[in-house]
């Protein structure tokens, strides 16, 4: 049973201000306004934002009753009803469901001179009872739908009436529109699909581009004209499109997150890039540590690029808080395996980071502050083609660290971290787009402790942790022709890594990385695309050390803190040199299928070894709504650093090999509701192993690995007219190592066989949002203690470990939520927010803290209930 | 990244409320160290090639009473580890064992073979707590074929350095150990657990923190050259134990240059930790012991003991 209500709004007079009539102020305003009356105010009525529809009484349902409620409504300042009252009735059940229904109504409040104002209107709720609509037919493909809006390049003003033609690949389909007043266009009900689309605007000239429409999704573009008809070029397509467009796949698996999400998930702080934490296949990152665990990876094997530059360093303070500020941010596109021959030099997983161009229509600013950090965006206008942004972020925890941590620790300067953005984009011309990005980030920690800190005497004096790095990069984006464009980007990245402990560890890098890469794609025929480019990685590093020989990354099981030498102090110093080409052809071989095949080709400098990956991807659209995948690829990894350092490894070392494998589909339920899940295996070989003992050559290439599993995913998008979206995401996995020839499996060290994470944001009436996000992990493995040890030299006791990571931590979970209210004023907002991690306060065990003596323990938990309030305007 | 991790962990340990008990609390007995004094120059901890040296494993205990242990030692080269716990590169040259458990400490006098060219040589054994020690007839490098058949297990190593370059290493001492300005000299008699009839410095319950001055005689810090070559000053370990109460930290270091004195700060225990503890000090007041070990990083090691009244207020 269905039902719909029809309305009618009518104004019973002027607004006026009810709440406050009987009020001196409300006195006061009444002589104000008769005093204006004379300079003739204009007094706008409210306009219906939202409209919540009346739950249809159930009796009358059933009866097929029809009836009209009259009310007189009362909208405040702010757009919400403060109040509303029946002024002809309709009989006490549909009284009760049109007041209930109206009350939740918002508004854009009436307004005079500009300003808005209280005001009462009357208004009608018709229930008009209606037949039953029939369920759709279960085989019907679900449409696709393309809507967007034509901007003036210069001054983003909306162009009006401009004609807008879309056709078809084959040619089946062609439609045309006007673009109303607001420049905006729609095209609904569209099969999947490719489509030109060509805009004609009288003298602000015309723009064309390809759209991909995929079924049950609304693709939203938009488009700015140059404005220059005189010039044929300025009918071209040009780099409006805003990144809602997804680029082709050439990926078995890409999770996106587009902008509207980004910011809003629960559990995040507001952190984009906190979110990737909560994609199906990506672990959960033990307290402290920030590390990306993608499907049973090594944190090490898995790399972030913003704009195609990796970054050394994801978050601040091992989890903190991310170190760029998430409203620059397009989108973060995941890829969890089978990834495209443009990354190489990882075995893992890539975190894809766009950065967006920085608005052109004015002066845009957003200032925020919370008990962890405080930050402040500008974006600015510098004419016609170019736009800025810059950015910085300080923390604020260091100010109430001290309350927290006993004065017996003298801490001196507790975590302090900031980082710093500064983009500007360029548009030379139509064709061409030059974006220039520096941004960077510094953490420092330090602890001063002149006597031995806890049960280690090794360990006293200070011990301090300081991170810094900049990048700067220059890009270059041009549309050659219709069919063929390129980028090319050149970054220079100075990275300082500093880590210290007394005398007993001192670790200082200092790293020049150069990062370059230049592609060309080219459409070669209707079907076939093409893809080529370089991939450079290089620059001059020194590095001074002096402490323990360096371990294997995981699987060492419990450590002692006692039983390690400290070896000679080790100064070096070298270049790196990672040169790569790869090759792309993306063909449509039929209509629903298509093949991507990959190769790339990289040298490692200090292994002096080349390796070449073919990759293989295809997709198969099955029905509009449903999509098949499939992919197999090689996959390799240079030695870190360390372990193939002459000095402190084995300089012999050859590069680390995986192939990946997966398949899976995707399902479109209904417009911005997909589920989908995804299989992979994964098998690891040279993967670099310590010796016992830390022997010479210290590390050899004996290990291998195996990982296989299954994810579930469910996604709501944030289209227009939901209220809400969400994210539903499991994982079922299993990640082994056999370290030795002939040896056991063992766990790795972060495998979780379960990983359920849900997620849903709700947008409430009054600009009020809130959101949660719960989650549900099986603990990592640990190594239990089978027997301890004594050193008799220094007094200290060592573990002896039993089988490595045989035994598993209690299981994880967590529920974080977060609340919203925003303030929507004439040229700014104000919001206020509430955003508490881990509610209910559980104590999930991270790991275990040994005696001294390694004959008890306790547990160590992971972050209690940390509720933040923060705040911040936008402009 | 692990090294933000142990930082963060670090700093989890220091903000949480359940802790463990700090090495520099003594519940129950544990050995601190060896004694090694070459044999006819005992004041000498590092053997020449053909000499022997005598070593005693040192155990501090809350009562002053050794509990029984049974042991088994090898001697081997050391294997050239730069990670985890030392072993044997090769097969013991020798063993000694001590299988029934004894209220004895376990010594050995082991004479290092007069051809032997390694820089080290490494005892390694295990100890079973009031246990036997339950020895195979083959024994191996690993754990020499000896585990306990009862009692607390406890695998145990100690690497001598062998002084090939004439250099020796003289045990290092406490010359004075001062409390409120005084020399402090008292100690407890194994097995008393009361001040009843004993002469002890006093102290209250909930007292504040004392300062307790220790200083080294001038020859215990002592020049060496260094493995590259350069010449140094010893620097000296205090590692400061108690019965009850808690230290301030639980070392400290005299490793300035000329510095031979340093403070331990002790602070006597608290009524909630002695209620959490299920103590009940009587009229006749608590004996509190005090070790102060004393180590040189180069095998030196001396212990001294102290003892303390504790009484309620």
């Amino acid at each position: 049973m269905r039902n719909r209500a029809l309305l009618t709004l009518a104004l019973l007079g002027a607004p006026f201000a009810l709440p406050a009539a009987l009020s001196p102020a409300f006195a006061q305003e009444q002589s104000e306004a008769a005093e204006e009356e004379q300079a003739a105010p204009v007094l706008l009525p409210p306009e219906l934002l939202e409209f919540v529809e009346a739950q249809y009484p159930e009796g009358a349902a059933t009866d097929g009753q029809e009836a009209a409620v009259e009310m007189a409504i009362t909208i405040g300042v702010d757009g919400s009803v403060t109040d509303a009252e029946v002024l002809v009735s309709a009989g006490q059940a549909f009284d009760e469901a049109a007041l209930d229904a109206v009350r939740r109504f918002v508004f854009r409040p009436a307004t005079r001179d500009g300003e808005p104002i209280p005001s009462r209107v009357g208004y009608r709720y018709v229930f008009e009872f209606q037949e039953p609509e029939l369920p759709p037919e279960p085989e019907a493909p679900l449409p696709g739908m393309l809507e967007g809006q034509i901007l003036d390049q210069g001054d983003g003003r909306a162009i009006a009436r401009a004609t807008v033609l879309l056709e078809s690949e084959d040619g089946a389909i062609q439609r045309e529109v006007i673009a109303d007043e607001e420049g905006r266009f729609s095209f609904p009900e569209l099969p999947a699909g490719s489509y030109l689309l060509q805009i004609s605007a009288d003298e602000m000239g015309g723009a064309e581009g390809l759209e991909e429409i995929r079924a049950g999704e609304a693709t939203t573009v938009t488009y700015r004209l140059a404005g220059s008809a005189e010039e044929d070029e300025a009918t071209q397509y040009i780099f409006g499109a805003t990144g809602v467009v997804e680029r082709p796949p050439r990926e078995v698996t890409r999770r996106t997150i587009g902008r509207e999400e980004l910011t809003r998930i629960p559990g995040t702080r507001g952190d984009a890039l906190r979110a990737v934490e909560l994609l199906p296949g990506v672990a959960r990152p033990p307290f402290g540590s920030g590390n990306l665990i993608i499907r049973g990876s090594s944190p090490r094997d898995s790399q972030t690029f913003i704009e195609g530059v990796p970054v050394p360093l994801l978050y601040h303070f091992g989890g903190l808080t991310s170190i760029i500020n998430s409203r620059l941010l397009e989108q973060i596109d995941f890829y969890p395996g089978n990834f495209s021959a443009r990354y190489g030099r990882k075995l893992g997983g890539i975190v894809e980071v766009g950065l967006r161009d920085p608005r052109n229509d004015g002066i845009h600013g957003v200032a925020e502050l919370s008990a962890i950090d405080a930050s402040l965006l500008a974006e600015f206008s510098l004419g016609d083609n170019l736009s800025g942004a810059f950015g910085f972020r300080r923390s604020t925890i260091d100010f109430v660290f001290n309350q927290v941590v006993p004065d017996s620790i003298g801490v001196t300067a507790a975590p302090v971290y900031y980082d710093y953005q500064g983009f500007l984009t360029w548009r030379p011309s139509e064709r061409d787009r030059v974006r220039f990005f520096a941004y960077g980030a510094s953490d420092r920690f330090e602890i001063v402790a002149d006597d031995a800190l806890g049960d280690n005497a090794e360990i006293r004096g200070d011990i301090g942790l300081t991170t810094r790095f900049t990048v700067l990069n220059l890009e270059w984006e041009r549309k050659v022709d219709a069919d063929t464009d390129f980028d090319v980007s050149l970054a220079w990245n100075p990275t300082n890594l500093n880590f210290g402990v007394g005398d007993f560890i001192n670790f200082d890098l200092e790293l020049h990385q150069i990062t370059g890469r230049a592609e060309v794609r080219h459409r070669a025929t209707r079907g076939v695309r093409l893809i080529a480019g370089v991939d450079l990685n290089m620059g001059p590093y020194e590095l001074n050390y002096t402490g323990p020989a360096p371990r294997t990354s995981e699987g060492d099981g419990v450590q002692g803190p006692t039983n390690i030498e400290i070896g000679d102090p080790i100064r070096e110093s070298g270049f790196v040199t990672r040169p790569a080409f790869y090759f792309e052809s993306d063909m449509q071989l039929a209509e629903p299928w298509k093949v991507i095949m990959g190769l790339r080709l990289d040298y490692d400098g200090q292994t002096e070894e080349f390796s070449f990956d073919p990759r293989l991807v295809t997709l198969l659209s099955v029905t509009p709504s449903l999509r098949l995948k499939a992919g197999v690829g090689l996959f390799s990894q240079p030695p870190e650093f360390q372990e193939s350092s002459a000095t402190l490894g084995n300089p012999n070392l050859e590069t680390l090999r995986s192939v990946h494998t997966s398949a899976g589909f995707e399902y479109d339920i209904a417009p911005g509701i997909e589920v989908g899940v995804d299989g992979f295996y994964k098998y690891l070989w040279d993967r670099v192993i310590g010796t016992e003992g830390g022997l010479a050559p210290r590390f050899t290439n004996g290990g291998i690995g195996r990982i296989y599993g299954a994810e579930i995913s469910g996604r709501i998008t944030p289209i227009e007219g939901r209220k809400f979206f969400g994210y539903l995401s499991y994982t079922l996995m299993r990640s082994e190592r056999r370290d030795r020839e002939g040896g056991p499996w063992r766990l790795f060290d972060f495998d979780q066989t379960h990983i359920l994470t849900l997620s849903m944001v709700y947008k409430l009436p009054k600009n009020w949002e809130i959101g949660g996000t719960f989650r549900l992990v099986s603990g990592n493995p640990t190594t239990p203690i089978s027997n301890r040890g004594f050193n008799a030299n220094n007094g200290g006791y060592f573990p002896l470990n039993g089988p490595i990571n045989s035994i598993r931590n209690p299981y994880f979970h967590r529920l974080d939520l977060r609340v919203e209210k925003q303030w929507h004023f004439d040229s700014w907002k104000l919001a206020l927010f509430l955003d508490i991690q881990n509610v209910y306060n559980r104590q999930n065990q991270e790991n275990l803290a040994w005696r001294f003596d390694f004959r008890n323990n306790i547990p160590i938990s992971g972050l209690p209930i940390i509720p933040a309030i923060g705040i911040r305007g936008e402009l | 990244m692990r090294s933000v991790s142990i930082l963060l962990a670090a700093l989890a340990l220091i903000g949480c409320g359940e802790t463990l008990d700090p090495r520099s609390l003594l519940t129950e007995q544990r050995p601190v160290g060896v004694i090694s004094s070459v044999e006819g120059d005992p004041t000498r901890s590092n053997p020449r090639p053909g000499e022997t040296v005598n070593l005693e494993w040192v155990s501090v205990q809350p009562s002053g009473e050794h509990l029984p242990i049974g042991w088994a030692v090898g001697y081997c080269r050391p294997a050239p580890v730069t990670v985890g716990f030392a072993f044997c590169g090769e097969m013991p040259f020798d063993l000694d064992a001590q299988p029934e458990p004894s209220a004895e400490p376990p010594r050995q006098q082991v004479t290092i073979p007069a051809d032997y060219e390694g820089s080290s040589l490494l005892v390694t054994g295990v100890f079973c707590l009031e246990g036997t020690v339950d020895l195979l007839a083959q024994p191996n490098p690993e754990d020499l074929g000896a585990s306990c058949q009862s009692g607390d297990p406890l695998l145990v190593t100690y690497v001598i350095a062998i002084d090939h370059d004439d250099a020796p290493n003289r045990i290092p001492e406490l010359e004075e150990i001062s409390l409120r300005g005084e020399p402090w000299t008292a100690t407890a008699p194994a097995g008393s657990a009361t001040c009843e009839g004993l002469s002890l410095p006093e102290f209250r319950v909930e007292g504040d923190e004392e300062e307790i001055l220790l200083r080294a005689t001038a020859a215990s810090r002592e020049r060496f050259t260094n493995a590259e070559g350069m010449e140094e000053v010893e620097d000296l370990e205090n590692e400061l134990i108690a019965t009850a109460g808690s230290w301030g930290s639980g070392f400290v270091f005299m490793e300035d240059e000329g510095v031979l004195e340093e403070f331990g700060e002790w602070t006597p225990p608290t009524q909630e930790r002695l209620n959490d503890d299920g103590i009940d000090i009587g009229p006749e007041g608590m004996v509190v012991r005090f070790f102060f070990v004393l180590r040189d990083g180069r095998d030196g090691f001396a212990i001294t003991e102290r003892a303390a009244c504790v009484r309620t207020p």
